[in-house]
């Protein structure tokens, strides 16, 4: 009798166990979906992962080239933007004050799908923050930076690894809560 | 004409011929492959939409690498390791099969399995007891 009760037991046990898996799987799913997750900023590829090599004109001087050696042994700020970019000229005033206050720091900008004298006129409208400025007139060096959308600014350490990466124009919040202590720290 | 000079007229139509469906063909050829690969690719800068459907700026630019790596030779894996490297899997419409996401993978077949061995456990002990 004891022996047919303790069966019975086990029996209800095991039908508890599909629930038991269906509980845990909505619980995961739940989480994931109730995460901060912004569908339209997936996260970098290449975030820890090394620069990609590039080869670039100088947008200032025609005669020079760029390439991932001038990032050697130090932190560099990079950011991709266009004359025709709008959200660009939002952030660009930051980058000004950013490079005011930190005028040793090397911020390199990459002029992407432009036509070199709007670039020029941009600049010189706007101001120049960059310390270099690479020409990506064909969206290539852009490519190996998982750039899909304008304006895009990594953090680069002194390994040359990808320590930060944001989609859209950069704020003030951004600048402070993160960049800073990843350019400074 | 001879008979000499007329071979020769024969043989050269036949080669320009074979060439021109040979060009034909292998353009046919990338142009499926083109389009087989960009079904599977995301628009990161568009609404739930393919590559292939999109005309976007970005999709546009996916396009032209894609084709060039395919007139290099690259193959399909080639190509989408290039892109989802750069882009990460959310470029990918269907999630690779590797370790990352070997969970999203099995999962439903380790619930069927273990579905099916508890209703074998059940109908065998069911049939004990009667």
């Amino acid at each position: 009798m004891i022996k047919k009760f303790n069966l019975l037991k086990l029996n209800a046990y095991i039908l508890l166990i599909p629930f038991v898996i269906l509980f845990l799987v909505c619980t995961f799913l739940v989480y994931y979906l109730l995460e901060d997750k912004d569908p339209s900023a997936p996260p970098s590829a290449l975030l820890n992962k090394k620069i990609p090599n590039f080869y670039v004109e100088d947008l200032i001087n025609a005669e020079k080239t760029i390439n991932q050696n001038i990032l050697k042994d130090k932190k560099v700020l990079i950011n991709f933007f266009a004359s025709w970019c709008s959200p660009c000229k939002v952030e660009h005033p930051l980058f000004l004050k950013i490079k005011e206050k930190n005028p040793n720091l090397i911020i390199l900008g990459f002029n992407h799908k432009d036509k070199k004298n709007e670039a020029l006129l941009f600049l010189k409208d706007l101001g120049n923050p960059y310390s270099l400025i690479g020409i990506d007139k064909d969206g290539k060096v852009a490519m190996d930076f998982g750039v899909y959308g304008l304006p895009e600014t990594f953090v680069v350490n002194e390994n040359g690894i990808i320590i930060f990466k944001h989609t859209g124009p950069i704020t003030d919040k951004l600048y402070e809560q993160e960049i800073k202590k990843l350019l400074f720290n | 004409m001879n008979k000499k000079l007329k071979n020769y007229y024969l043989i050269k139509k036949i080669f320009i011929s074979a060439s021109f469906i040979i060009l034909i063909s292998s353009s046919h050829t990338l142009e499926n492959n083109l389009a087989e690969i960009t079904k599977e690719l995301r628009c990161m800068t568009c609404q739930n939409q393919t590559i292939y459907e999109s005309e976007s700026d970005f999709s546009n630019q996916i396009k032209n690498e894609i084709m060039r790596q395919l007139k290099e030779g690259k193959s399909k894996k080639q190509i989408i390791d290039f892109l989802s490297y750069r882009y990460g899997e959310y470029i990918l419409f269907r999630p690779q099969f590797d370790k990352k996401n070997l969970f999203l993978w099995l999962f439903p077949f380790v619930l069927i399995s273990a579905a099916f061995v508890i209703l074998f456990v059940r109908i065998t002990k069911n049939r004990r007891h009667t």
